[in-house]
C-alpha cells in the first residue's frame, strides 16, 4: 500500500517549486506512514521530495492554438462565437495604432463582453448564493 | 472561421498582422477563459525542488500530485505555500 505524502508548490519565475512535508525528527523520528502515529496536520517541516514518484505531479494548464494558424486558409482553432470576440480585438488592436483610444475601448469592451458571454453559456443550471453564517435576520 | 473571413469582417488585407493580432488574441483569450486545457505528468525525483514548467503555459488552472493525502494512488490537488521555505536543502 503506497503511502500518504503531504505537498505543496510555490511558483518561481518559469519553475514549479515543490515541497513535500517531512514528518521525520517529529515525535522521536517516527513518521506519518509509521502505524499508530496519528499525527496532526501542520506538523513536520517542507523539504525537497522524500522519494522519487513516476508520473508524480500533474499539471493542467491553458494553452494558446496560435501555431496551427499558417496563413488566410488557416481555420482559427475556436468555436465561432469566440472568432467573433477576436474581430473585435483585431478591431481594437488596429484602432490603438490610429491612436483612437476610445473606439479602442469600445471593442475592447465589446471583446470581453463576448467571452464572459461564452463562459458563461457553459455553466448549467440555477445560480443561487446560499445565506452565510453570518446573515442578518 | 478562417483567417481570411475573419479579415473581411476586420476591414484589412495585411494578412501578417491580423495573424500576428489574431495569435495576441487567442493567448488573451485563453488567460481568461480556459478554452484550451493541455495536462503534463511529470517525475517526481527524490531531491529535487525546481521542476521547469511547460514553455506553452499561459494559466496553470490545477496542478495535483499522486498520494497527496491519500494512499490510494489519487491525484489530488496540492495547495500553493505561501511566504519563504525555510529549510534549504541540495536543491533548495
Amino acid at each position: 500500500m503506497p503511502s500518504q505524502k503531504e505537498y505543496a508548490y510555490a511558483i518561481k519565475g518559469n519553475r514549479l517549486i515543490l515541497v513535500e512535508r517531512d514528518f521525520t525528527g517529529v515525535q522521536n523520528g517516527q513518521t506519518l506512514a509509521a502505524p499508530s502515529v496519528d499525527l496532526p496536520r501542520g506538523y513536520g517541516q517542507w523539504r525537497s521530495p522524500q522519494e522519487s514518484v513516476t508520473g508524480g505531479l500533474e499539471i493542467e494548464y491553458t494553452i494558446s492554438p496560435g501555431a496551427t494558424i499558417k496563413d488566410e486558409s488557416s481555420e482559427i482553432p475556436v468555436p465561432d462565437y469566440l472568432a467573433k470576440a477576436l474581430v473585435y480585438y483585431i478591431k481594437a488592436k488596429l484602432t490603438e495604432g490610429e491612436k483612437d483610444f476610445k473606439t479602442r475601448e469600445y471593442y475592447m469592451k465589446q471583446f470581453y463582453k463576448m467571452l464572459e458571454k461564452h463562459s458563461n453559456a457553459k455553466i448549467y443550471g440555477a445560480r443561487r448564493i446560499s445565506p452565510g453564517n453570518h446573515r442578518i435576520g | 472561421m478562417t483567417v481570411q473571413e475573419l479579415m473581411e469582417r476586420v476591414g484589412s488585407t495585411n494578412t501578417g498582422l491580423i495573424i500576428a493580432y489574431l495569435k495576441d488574441g487567442l493567448e488573451e483569450m485563453n488567460i481568461d477563459n480556459e478554452t484550451f486545457v493541455d495536462s503534463v505528468r511529470l517525475d517526481i525525483t527524490k531531491d529535487k525542488r525546481h521542476y521547469e514548467l511547460p514553455d506553452d503555459i499561459l494559466q496553470m488552472t490545477t496542478i495535483r500530485a499522486k498520494n497527496h493525502l491519500n494512499s490510494n494512488d489519487d491525484y489530488t490537488p496540492i495547495p500553493r505555500i505561501i511566504g519563504k521555505i525555510f529549510i534549504g536543502d541540495s536543491d533548495a
